[in-house]
């Protein structure tokens, strides 16, 4: 297939397996009725739409200190890193971790005068700047992102420009993106813009602070629920979950 | 020796607008601001006070590196140490804005000011002086920082920053690693943050136990 708009998810390691990968596929297959690149950046390509992910940074990677630190991430910013191998010029970044509702073609839709992410609606935007220079409590969610082609490029040079500062100072992708491509005190004027409310909930966390913060609920009107069971202290399958198996 | 700072009318007029201004507007910041009170905060600005008082040193224009609400350093340096100017480079708005609010007696004197900036991410080149201007080259005769446990290793800022290479370096950091996962960058010695800063010419090095049980460490050179 080579149609503009391109669907990527990234997987590395052992967290999770490749049936994260298919299924997220089919849930895409089932949810996205327009035509569409599909690829998945992995340390360990096996199908066709495996693409190997660079090794650059990793010897920045330090496991006990980095150990949410999705930077691998942030290689798809640079699609000219993959040159014959990233078709299309519309992304959306989807976590494997997620639940598909409703069609994907909302996302292209989307006025793309800046690239999208997701702004945990069920955060307390207050706690989020009390603890701003403590770098945690994040309001964003990199676990959903659209961008066009080229507007994420400043996020990957920024970590080029001086990795060894960006990795020793943050824990995780959020926070990086938070410090240095958001404004929790003016929202407006970020380099991201935020999916509205009722695009994307948590299942763990909730929905919208503090009117819809009701946990482990399907929210079937809104377009992806998210699980970031990789920064849990105990992991849940979510394929094993009761309320979710009429969903698969 | 500087065992106190001198509690003046215009101090509390300044501190006293501050807690209630942040109390009013910024409320999410007020825990922090209380924070920013204890015993041990102040202990360790008093002796920072006291050794450069020891040293005879001049320290004209400071640049402080994550002064937060800049308090205490900011009175103890221009009232104690003779300090001509201070400019407070804070990532946190909250802060950044508050430390404006404590220092409205020299910020009216244009001996204070506070510019958000990651410092270990961006220079401080281009930044503008007191009177606008803006400048690759405005130097700083002195650095003070004393938080190097939340940055990474100033010998960063160092390379990011040659114009500062002739300038004074105050540094102070911590051991205290426990409930405080923002302290990324812990030490055990001074003699490690002397490597931190590629210090070459130590004029003064120690350690001192705060009322927190926990271990402060100062350096003082270029």
């Amino acid at each position: 297939m080579n149609s503009i708009y391109t669907i990527l998810c990234v997987k590395w390691g052992d967290k999770y397996d490749t049936d994260y990968v298919l299924n997220l596929k089919e849930q895409v297959d089932r949810n996205f009725s327009l035509p569409y690149n599909f690829y998945c950046l992995t340390d360990n390509p096996e199908t066709e739409y495996d693409i190997q992910l660079p090794t650059d940074w990793d010897q920045y990677y330090d496991s006990e200190k980095n150990f949410f630190w999705a930077y691998r991430k942030c290689y798809m910013f640079n699609e000219n890193l993959f040159p014959n191998e990233l078709l299309g010029t519309q992304f959306l970044y989807l976590d494997l971790d997620i639940l598909i509702h409703q069609d994907l073609k909302y996302f292209f839709t989307l006025d793309m005068n800046k690239p999208y992410i997701v702004r945990g609606w069920w955060n307390d935007i207050d706690n989020c700047r009390k603890n701003f220079g403590q770098i945690k409590s994040t309001p964003l969610n990199s676990s959903v992102i659209r961008w066009n082609r080229g507007q994420m490029l400043q996020v990957y040079d920024f970590i080029e420009e001086q990795p060894e500062v960006i990795f020793f100072t943050y824990r995780t992708i959020d926070n990086y993106f938070n410090h240095n491509f958001y404004k929790v005190w003016n929202e407006k004027v970020s380099f991201f813009n935020p999916f509205p409310k009722g695009d994307v909930y948590s299942w763990y966390k909730g929905n919208i602070f503090p009117e819809d913060m009701v946990l482990k609920k399907i929210r079937e009107d809104h377009k992806i629920c998210l699980f970031n069971n990789s920064t849990k202290d105990t992991f849940e399958d979510m394929f094993e979950i009761e309320e979710l198996r009429k969903m698969w | 020796m500087v065992d106190y700072i001198r509690y003046t009318p215009d101090i509390t007029n300044n501190w006293t607008s501050a807690h209630k201004e942040c109390q009013k507007e910024r409320p999410w910041a007020f825990a922090r601001l209380m924070d920013s009170f204890t015993s041990s905060q102040l202990e360790g600005k008093l002796w920072l006070g006291s050794e450069i008082q020891k040293l005879d040193i001049k320290l004209l224009n400071i640049a402080l590196l994550g002064g937060w609400y800049a308090h205490y350093i900011t009175t103890i340096l221009i009232d104690n140490c003779a300090a001509e100017t201070l400019t407070n480079f804070e990532i946190d708005e909250d802060a950044h804005y508050v430390s404006f609010k404590f220092n409205r007696r020299y910020k009216d004197k244009k001996q204070f000011r506070s510019i958000r900036r990651n410092i270990m991410l961006k220079s401080l080149k281009g930044v503008e002086n007191f009177d606008g201007y803006k400048t690759e080259n405005q130097t700083y005769e002195t650095v003070v920082n004393t938080s190097c446990e939340h940055m990474y290793p100033m010998w960063k800022f160092r390379e990011m920053n040659p114009q500062l290479e002739d300038s004074l370096y105050v540094l102070q950091s911590t051991n205290q690693k426990e409930d405080c996962p923002d302290h990324i960058n812990t030490i055990e010695s001074s003699e490690e943050l002397v490597d931190q800063a590629r210090i070459l010419d130590v004029l003064f090095q120690g350690e001192k136990v705060l009322r927190n049980g926990h271990i402060r460490f100062m350096v003082i050179g270029k």
